[in-house]
């Protein structure tokens, strides 16, 4: 069966539409205004080109995510996107943390081929859970807990409108107005008609700032590594790190869907730093389990493993000083962390990356300055 | 075309070289098709399908300690986290008042496999330029890939179970996740039998169709025939559907989770081609040579947990009570919260948010509540309904 989620996005886009086309007939544009949508996910999975809803990402040519909708105009007998949709009302169904950035990906690359991508999504949404709910909704027949859009997303999606050439954004599923006069005003400026879309861009945009606030992402990561040392014990030069927990398990089961979420922090990631190489580091991910997902060649790990947006690293390519700390993270390699997290272990392992404790065995460019060695127990006591 | 006009009694009718052979069907057999198949009117370039518009749980009870996972949909939502106008027959006749009136014609186009299945506009556009009227008509696409084929037997199965005094749905709000260590994915279809609705049957305000979602269409279509038993005893089926045989393991399987829980009385495999019995435990239903829905009783029953079926059968008999409450509009169901929280020592607030609506409705009694609506109940004047 088809998730009620997507039909929702996809009834709500057809409505958005229709609505378009009726304003558009007072500026006679109606007739230059086309819209693809499918019932099927297995059509939006095609490429545009070939009539589907999925685009390359120009830095790699490789694809990402699919898309639930677009609207677009026809030149010199080709379809040229506009405005891309990706929906989701994962808020309002339980994705309170990572499990939003299994979309991220999907209007990246609309983005970055210059056209306007979209994640049309509430900014909060009301899951209902089986306990803990929010104070005024907490007793025997529902609880109720707000999930609120990850300021991640938000914030790199911002950066990659400002970086340009096309525009990330995030529209609220409850502002359809908002987007039917984007879509209005984009037409009219493809069209080189008076419009007012540098007007609703900046209303959106606003929101967006508003919602992301001062997120700083250093702050608030427990798997943010803000520098890494190479094999010689270098710092390298313009590199942060990022620790992934994910193993084997959990991105090979469908159900988990953790390659997609991977796909889109590590793409949230890369913008959250541009100029500068990030290494995703697999702490719970061997030699062999990375050869093992490189063969399933996948969209999202031929991405991740191979794509630009970051150097992937795993256990096996980590030189520990401490081999202690090393054997501690072997031993929970197949570890459910849902059932227990072992959160105080991997912030162990961040600061002994950032300490140069563990150091990754590549050669790297090193910075002038360079740090002493401390002990692990210097570091966290 | 056939299974439809043999098991259903619809009528085939000739469209002329234009529109070929289509399927005759009033407004109220529209409406069920729509929201099961998802087959769209083409009231407009897009179409307009009703499926998955209506839902009130993502969630049954028994996997979330027996709290109601709630979603908009049926209700609707407002940017400031407040309740409004849905998707509920009642806003859709108020949008669309064309979709609950007249007779309507199933189109059937075939679409390639290297086609495209975004042929609505094309369709609507073709029936425009012969003077038809689009909105009379529902396209049914047919896959040469048969991809879309489950959503038709889910249909189907519906409709049977339907006519067997079940209320049935293929949104089914089933989520099993790692429930007791197993997760079994969310079966196609479901169906009930809730004896707290012998109550509508008394009133003589039965819906037209047998589709939980339909409960809320009384405003529209009660059901003014006799003799049509809602029974007394409660009951809870699920059916598993597969587009062929050659998926009757994995059909299996996924009857074994849902059976895993001990809360279904039944379980079927759905598979079109199937001649054999599937399972002991797990009864069959199948198309036969005469293309007839055929049902094939399990040998043996399924175990059932009584304490959590007992927990269920509120459950649902709650579940049935957001679709009778959708009968109305906003405003009233506004004044039915107002009056469920003067009931329970509560103020009334300018705007309710959804935990409002579920404690309303989930402490108001079955009668209280048909007695709000029964009273509030008005067919819409939208224009010429």
């Amino acid at each position: 069966m088809v998730y009620t989620s997507d039909l929702r996005i996809k009834n709500l886009l057809k409505e958005i539409h229709i609505s378009i086309v009726d304003e558009l007939k007072a500026s006679n544009l109606q007739e230059m205004l086309h819209f693809r949508i499918f019932d099927n996910v297995s059509e939006d999975n095609v490429l545009w080109e070939d009539g589907g809803l999925t685009f390359k990402d120009p830095s790699t040519d490789l694809p990402l995510g699919s898309n639930d909708g677009a609207w677009y105009t026809i030149e010199d007998g080709k379809d040229v996107p506009l405005v891309v949709i990706e929906g989701t009302y994962g808020t309002e169904r339980g994705q309170f943390g990572d499990g939003q950035m299994n979309r991220f990906s999907h209007p990246f690359a609309v983005a970055k081929l210059g056209f306007i991508g979209i994640l049309l999504t509430p900014y909060v949404g009301e899951s209902y859970v089986k306990d803990n709910g929010a104070n005024e909704c907490n007793n025997e027949y529902a609880c109720m807990k707000y999930a609120y859009v990850r300021k991640i997303i938000v914030k790199s999606a911002i950066e990659i409108s400002k970086a340009g050439p096309g525009l990330y954004l995030v529209v609220d599923a409850y502002e359809p107005e908002m987007l039917k006069r984007l879509v209005i005003e984009a037409i009219k400026s493809r069209m080189k008609k008076s419009n007012s879309f540098s007007k609703i861009r900046g209303e959106i945009m606003l929101k967006m700032e508003n919602c992301a606030g001062t997120y700083n992402p250093e702050k608030r990561s427990l798997q943010f590594v803000s520098r890494v040392f190479d094999k010689d014990g270098r710092e390298m030069a313009d590199t942060v790190g990022r620790i992934y927990t994910h193993n084997y398990e959990a991105l090979t089961t469908s159900t988990k869907r953790d390659g997609h979420g991977l796909l889109g922090k590590t793409l949230a990631q890369s913008e959250l730093y541009p100029g500068k190489e990030i290494y995703s580091i697999f702490v719970r991910l061997t030699k062999e389990d990375m050869e093992r997902l490189r063969g399933r060649h996948s969209k999202e790990f031929t991405y991740v493993l191979s794509g630009s947006a970051s150097k992937a690293v795993c256990l096996d390519d980590l030189i520990f000083l401490d081999k202690d700390l090393e054997k501690r993270l072997r031993a929970i390699l197949r570890q459910n962390l849902h059932k227990k997290s072992e959160k105080s272990l991997i912030s162990k392992a961040r600061d002994a990356l950032v300490n140069n404790i563990i150091r990754i065995n590549r050669k790297g460019n090193p910075i002038t300055r360079q740090v002493g060695q401390r002990s692990l127990n210097d570091i966290t006591s | 075309m056939e299974i439809l006009h043999r098991n259903f009694g619809f009528k085939i009718v000739d469209g002329g070289r234009a529109l070929g052979k289509m399927v005759e069907i009033d407004a109220r057999e529209a409406f069920t098709l729509s929201l099961v198949h998802g087959s769209p009117y083409l009231i407009n370039s897009v179409g307009f399908s009703l499926k998955g518009r209506m839902e009130v749980f993502i969630h049954r009870g028994v996997f979330q300690n027996n709290k109601y996972v709630y979603t908009p949909g049926l209700f609707g939502r407002k940017l400031d986290l407040s309740i409004g106008e849905g998707d509920s027959p009642y806003y859709i006749c108020k949008r669309y008042p064309k979709l609950f009136k007249g007779k309507k014609y199933i189109l059937f186009k075939e679409i390639g496999k290297d086609q495209l299945s975004n042929i609505e506009r094309q369709v609507h556009d073709s029936l425009v330029s012969e003077e038809c009227d689009p909105g009379s008509f529902l396209l049914f696409k047919i896959m040469e890939q048969e991809s879309n084929l489950e959503p038709f037997f889910e249909y189907l199965c519906c409709k049977f179970f339907g006519a067997k005094g079940y209320f049935a749905e293929d949104q089914v709000p089933w989520f099993q996740q790692s429930y007791k260590g197993l997760t079994g994915g969310i079966p196609d279809v479901g169906a009930y039998k809730i004896p707290s609705l012998q109550e509508l049957q008394r009133r003589d305000i039965l819906p037209y169709g047998r589709l939980i979602q339909e409960l809320s269409t009384i405003f529209i279509w009660s059901d003014t025939k006799q003799g049509e038993n809602i029974e007394s005893h409660s009951e809870v089926v699920l059916g598993e559907v597969k587009i062929s045989k050659s998926q009757k393991l994995q059909a299996l399987q996924q009857l074994e989770r849902y059976a895993a829980v001990r809360l279904a009385d039944k379980a079927y495999a759905v598979l079109h081609d199937e001649r054999s019995p599937v399972k002991n435990c797990f009864g069959l239903i199948a198309i036969n040579d005469d293309l007839m829905i055929e049902l094939d009783e399990a040998k043996n029953a399924l175990e059932v947990d009584n304490d959590l079926k007992k927990d269920d059968e509120v459950w649902l008999a709650n579940y049935a009570k957001f679709y009778i409450l959708a009968n109305l509009s906003f405003e009233k169901i506004s004044q039915f919260i107002d009056e469920r929280r003067r009931v329970l020592g509560k103020s009334q607030k300018a705007q309710y948010r959804s935990y409002d609506l579920i404690e309303s409705v989930v402490t108001c009694p079955m009668i209280d509540l048909l007695d709000f609506v029964e009273d509030k109940l008005e067919c819409p004047s939208f224009g010429d309904v």
